[in-house]
């Protein structure tokens, strides 16, 4: 099947679709070479995955682990996704980025349809498209090379994805780590370099669990939850050499200097991930080196500002509704600053304080 | 010449008399408090600067000495950061007002997570013509 250019700008969201379906066609085809269907319970949704090529499978599942269901019991996913490695489905590479400058819901390798129906998506390094029809719940991700892509992409595979589907639902994505104690949990919200893996790897030395640490699913409403999606915790050297019974888990090692170790909770013994919990506030750590470790309160605008624009920009394509849905929860809940100013296990400590004074 | 909040590239949360504002495009993001606030809100249904300006010299009765200059530079700000864009017709007004007692904009630029935007360079909007437009002499690769 051929994949034509569009060419006339008033067509566009027409023959986005047609090259969406186009697409899903051909990942559909190139994943029936793969030996087996996965299928895996995400944000309280059933997603099934074929994926052809062994290497991209394991990438696109590894993280995945913790929420896998056996396939034959699942009749009608929200999300059935078609993966194709070019290379090891016969050197088939993708094609490249069709559409035109046209409509406001058009950006430049990120298209979504002014109905939201299609969403589709090209990485220009690594000649990655996404491709999603909402109406008939397929996806498509299809790579030029496996082998190419970037080691952190394994720590949240079918983010993208996971991402345009939750859109019209009361479910988001969010960039923070959650913490728990029992069926209780802690949003933690900050930037890369706030202390956020760091501190959840020492709530899970002092027997909390987690969520997830880089990426979570958070649902609003009177009661609100957050979901596991991803059992990946990455760790800079500095904080890795704090915590030196987990090097002998770097799932990377090889990898070069400057990576973050990747490390999947879901090999670990106890694993420490909780598929979901209640949320009671949301925390925002900050390294604030000479003081005494503390929990002080917080302005929502500034909860705001620490959990909405790095979650919107990290995760294209569903941003008014990530905004206002990430905006909702932090009017929801209680807004806490944690202040590190001793070790991580200080404020690991500070955490479960928090968690108790919840339960009360 | 008539501006309004640019909704489709810019979420807007107000929390405690603070806007918080995200320009999805662009990776920036801002924090608007005093009278900020209301020059942000006189620009919902789509406003000209003037006469917002006007508005908010009569609301706090301000004279030519102390307001309208940071009012005129709020109202850049807001227009320069694509966070208002041009409309054809304006609204009606805007009633609701933050406070009683004036005090100067405050307007905080952040723009320390650009990089998170890989998937697109900086594009001018131009809401009658399509979007994204290469801006005149950028990248807009």
């Amino acid at each position: 099947m051929e994949l034509a250019a569009p060419t006339a700008r008033a067509q566009v969201d027409p023959q986005a679709g047609g090259f969406c379906a186009a697409v899903l066609e051909l990942a559909e085809q190139g994943s029936r070479t793969a030996t087996r269907e996965h299928a895996f319970r995400l944000c309280d949704g059933l997603v099934t995955l074929r994926a052809a090529g062994t290497l991209f499978e394991e990438h696109l599942t590894r993280a995945l682990r913790h929420a896998r269901v056996a396939p034959t019991s699942v009749q009608a996913p929200e999300l059935r996704v078609f993966a194709l490695d070019g290379l090891a489905a016969g050197g088939r590479p993708p094609p490249g980025w069709p559409f035109p400058y046209a409509n406001p819901r058009h950006l430049e390798r990120l298209h979504v349809t002014r109905d939201r129906r299609f969403y589709l998506k090209l990485d220009e390094d690594t000649r990655t498209w996404h491709v999603f029809d909402r109406a008939r719940g397929r996806a498509a991700i299809w790579t030029e090379d496996a082998s190419r892509l970037p080691d952190w992409e394994q720590s949240f595979p079918l983010r993208t994805l996971l991402n345009w589907l939750l859109a019209p639902s009361p479910s988001t994505l969010a960039h923070a780590a959650v913490v728990c104690e029992g069926e209780r949990g802690l949003l933690l919200a900050g930037a890369g370099g706030s202390g956020k893996s760091t501190t959840t790897v020492a709530c899970l030395e002092i027997g909390l669990t987690t969520c997830g640490d880089d990426f979570v699913a958070v649902t609003g409403g009177v009661a609100p939850r957050a979901h596991a999606l991803f059992d990946t915790i990455k760790l800079d050297e500095r904080s890795l050499a704090r915590f030196p019974h987990l090097a002998a888990h770097v799932a990377n090692s090889g990898s070069p200097p400057g990576t973050k170790a990747r490390i999947h909770l879901s090999e670990l013994s106890p694993p420490g991930l909780r598929p979901s919990c209640w949320l009671t506030a949301i925390v925002v750590p900050r390294v604030t080196p000479g003081e005494t470790t503390r929990i002080a309160p917080l302005a929502k605008t500034a909860a705001l500002r620490a959990l909405v624009p790095s979650t919107v920009f990290l995760t294209r394509g569903a941003e008014i509704e990530t905004a206002a849905k990430l905006g909702a929860l932090v009017r929801r809940l209680p807004t806490h600053e944690l202040r590190i100013g001793g070790t991580p296990a200080e404020a690991a400590l500070g955490l479960r304080a928090l968690l108790a004074q919840g339960s009360r | 010449m008539f501006y309004q909040h640019n909704h489709e590239q810019v979420a807007a949360e107000e929390f405690d008399g603070e806007f918080v504002l995200i320009h999805f495009a662009r990776g920036t993001y801002f924090s608007l408090r005093h009278a900020a606030v209301d020059v942000w809100r006189q620009f919902q249904n789509g406003a000209n600067p003037a006469l917002v300006a006007e508005r908010i010299r009569d609301r706090f009765s301000l004279t030519d000495e102390v307001g309208p200059a940071e009012l005129k530079r709020c109202i850049q700000v807001l227009i320069d950061e694509d966070l208002l864009c041009q409309v054809e017709a304006p609204g009606p007004p805007v009633e609701d007002w933050s406070s009683q007692v004036w005090a100067a904009p405050a307007v905080e630029v952040y723009s320390d997570l650009q990089d998170l935007i890989v998937l697109d360079p900086v594009h001018e909007v131009d809401q009658s013509t399509g979007w994204p437009r290469r801006a005149a002499g950028g990248d807009g690769s």
